[in-house]
């Protein structure tokens, strides 16, 4: 197939086109990465409460959400997108746009963020569960108020992470007509050869990724004491 | 009080039952302060835990406080343990929180109202010397102020007995004592029932009224400190005041190692038996020290007459004597070293380690970094070889 060779967009004139495409982009990545926050943080506690050492171990329950998470893990995100396309009509109402962008989104990163969440759950001290347990707390009080603020930096840092990743994958929200970021780099840089919109995107990519984990790095050390 | 009943406890390792603690019985009364002291592995924490139920004992029964806690659920449980403290050797503090924060927790669990737990949290952060770091995270405090805030929080929710494992372990001489003096205040102020474990025979002379030697899972020999330190056949008793090195007795004459074993012995004993026997008498070695209120130790005299026999004149002025060269041959155990870091050999009955002695000259078989706080003093005999 062969395009005209548009002319690159000038420079003063892609404002007009990032923007849209920037707004649909912080769009699907916070609400995407606040209900993964949510999920992940649920299935992680469930992971590890359940887990051999756990609070409350239950072989068979933990090996279910073991295989569930590994299920959600191994399917490529871009396989996932078509894949749960009848799910994503039954939730949103449509395949098509960014809000149906956010499900694949969302079932792709909450396996991901819940494994994150059990490691840093492992990593609280088991001496400071005892103590809780000693001083006559409840096992919700004792993931409430002990193993969820003792982790608080580990949760925050994985949170990050699967935020950055979340802005890797939207790009991929092109293919079933997202938009974003990622879209406008493939449509114009891309199928258009539009050098200066590529190369746009990409920054402006490069600056929202160093933003949020600037702003992610500096949350973690204001909750760290250690 | 607490009460242990025929505690057993058994894990399952490697499809094999292994007991930990076998039919452990001990009783500590209102207000008084229990050691539990044993070498390494002998079970001390694991007694501990199932005193608050951390660990469910395979059988027998705890008694806290007139409640048996085997015999309750969950709920209930959590609801007894409020009411006993604990205090760990790691201190366990929230990472998250400030000292005041961490020794709030055990009354933000119990549902404290905010107010009264602010008074409260202030009244015990001052009890345990701390006022001036109440908003400090414990990143930034020294070992013993760690173990300050664990003592607060364990006090947070007024409770009748404490449960400390190894305290002071890895402080040094001058904190583990101010921690130590802090525990018996508030033993003294409270009334608080205090299980103290601890591998330092030094911990169990300065605070406990009553001790229970742990080994390999079962109490070997238990008594009060007080009785124990003044019976000359009492293991544990020699290992709470240790034989220290003698001097040689000058120009060949009779040794004699004298033990304090009554609490009203005459302090001028000495000058009065040199004044009897119309001799002098050489003192080559003292360790007496005040026990729970009383003078407890031994001495070694010398007399150039081998034919007076002291044994039969100190007897009656709480004073057992025993010529040297026969303590040597029934030995008392080098140090408390020997007594509480080795394991007894193969084949032998640790419960009969209260009433044999063990070989002088055998080096402590424990873990050497265990007994370095417990410095191994030679006996006499070795000391005159
Ligand atoms: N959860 C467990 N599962 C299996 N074995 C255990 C468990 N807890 C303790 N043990 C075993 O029980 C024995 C006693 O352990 P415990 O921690 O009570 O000893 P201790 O007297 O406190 O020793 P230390 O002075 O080193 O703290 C050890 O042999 C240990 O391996
Ligand atoms: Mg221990």
């Amino acid at each position: 197939m062969t395009l005209p060779l548009a002319d690159a967009t000038p420079w003063d004139e892609i404002w007009e086109l990032l923007e849209p495409a920037l707004g649909q982009t912080l769009q699907m990545v916070v609400i995407s990465t606040a209900i993964t926050g949510l999920l992940g943080l649920l299935l992680g506690v469930l992971l590890h409460t359940t887990g051999r050492d756990g609070l409350r171990p239950l072989p068979p329950v933990n090996a279910l959400l073991g295989l569930v998470v590994g299920i959600g893990r191994s399917v490529p995100f871009i396989v996932l997108l078509a894949a749960i396309i009848p799910f994503t009509r039954l939730v949103v109402g449509t395949s098509l746009g960014t809000s149906a962008v956010i499900v694949p989104l969302v079932v792709g990163m909450t396996p991901f963020y819940a494994r994150v969440v059990e490691q840093a759950l492992r990593e609280v001290p088991r001496g400071l569960v005892e103590m809780a347990r000693a001083a006559g707390a409840s096992r919700t009080q004792t993931v409430r108020k002990v193993v969820l603020p003792e982790a608080a930096p580990g949760l925050v840092g994985g949170l990050t992470i699967t935020l950055v990743a979340i802005v890797g994958f939207s790009a991929m929200a092109g293919t079933v007509g997202g938009g974003g970021l990622g879209a406008l780099a493939i449509d114009y840089g891309y199928n258009r050869y539009d050098g200066n919109v590529m190369l746009a995107t990409v920054v402006l990519l490069v600056v929202i990724v160093q933003l949020f984990q600037l702003v992610g790095d500096l949350l973690v050390r204001r909750i760290s004491h250690r | 009080m607490i009460e242990v009943d025929t505690l057993t406890k058994a894990f399952r390792r490697n499809g094999r039952d292994h007991v930990v603690l076998d039919a452990v019985s001990l009783r500590v009364d209102a207000g008084r302060i229990a050691g539990v002291i044993g070498p390494s592995g002998a079970g001390k924490s694991t007694l501990a835990r199932c005193v608050n139920l951390l660990e469910r004992p395979t059988s027998g029964r705890v008694v806290v406080g007139g409640q048996d806690l085997t015999a309750l659920r969950d709920r209930e449980l959590q609801a007894a343990r409020r009411r006993i403290g604990t205090i760990f050797q790691a201190a366990n503090l929230l990472s998250s929180r400030t000292v005041a924060g961490n020794v709030s927790l055990p009354l933000e669990i119990a549902g404290v109202p905010r107010a009264e737990r602010r008074t409260r949290v202030a009244e015990l952060v001052a009890r345990v010397g701390l006022e001036d770091h109440a908003r400090t995270h414990p990143a930034q405090l020294s070992g013993g102020q760690r173990q300050r805030v664990g003592i607060a929080r364990a006090l947070a929710l007024r409770p009748d007995v404490l449960l400390s494992d190894e305290a002071t372990s890895g402080l040094d001489p001058d904190t583990t004592r101010s921690i130590l003096a802090l525990l018996r205040g508030l033993r003294d102020d409270l009334g608080l029932t205090i299980l103290l474990i601890t591998h330092e025979m030094e911990v169990v002379r300065d605070v406990c009224d009553q001790v229970a030697l742990l080994r390999d899972g079962r109490i070997v020999e238990q008594g009060d400190v007080g009785a124990l330190v003044t019976d000359p056949d009492s293991a544990l008793g020699r290992g709470l005041v240790p034989a220290r090195p003698v001097a040689v007795a000058p120009g060949g004459g009779q040794s004699w190692r004298v033990t304090y074993t009554a609490d009203d012995v005459d302090p001028a004993w000495i000058g009065r038996l040199e004044h009897e026997l119309g001799t002098r008498v050489a003192l080559l070695g003292a360790s007496v020290e005040a026990v729970d209120g009383r003078p407890a130790g031994h001495v070694t005299v010398a007399l150039d007459d081998p034919t007076i026999d002291l044994a039969e004149r100190l007897r009656g002025r709480g004073l057992h004597a025993a010529r040297l060269d026969e303590t040597a041959a029934d030995a008392p155990p080098a140090a408390v070293a020997d007594l509480v870091a080795a394991p007894p050999a193969a084949g032998e009955d640790p419960g009969a380690v209260a009433a044999t002695d063990r070989d002088p000259t055998g080096e402590p078989a424990g873990d050497p970094a265990e007994a370095t706080d417990l410095p191994a003093a030679p006996t006499p005999t070795e000391e005159r070889a």
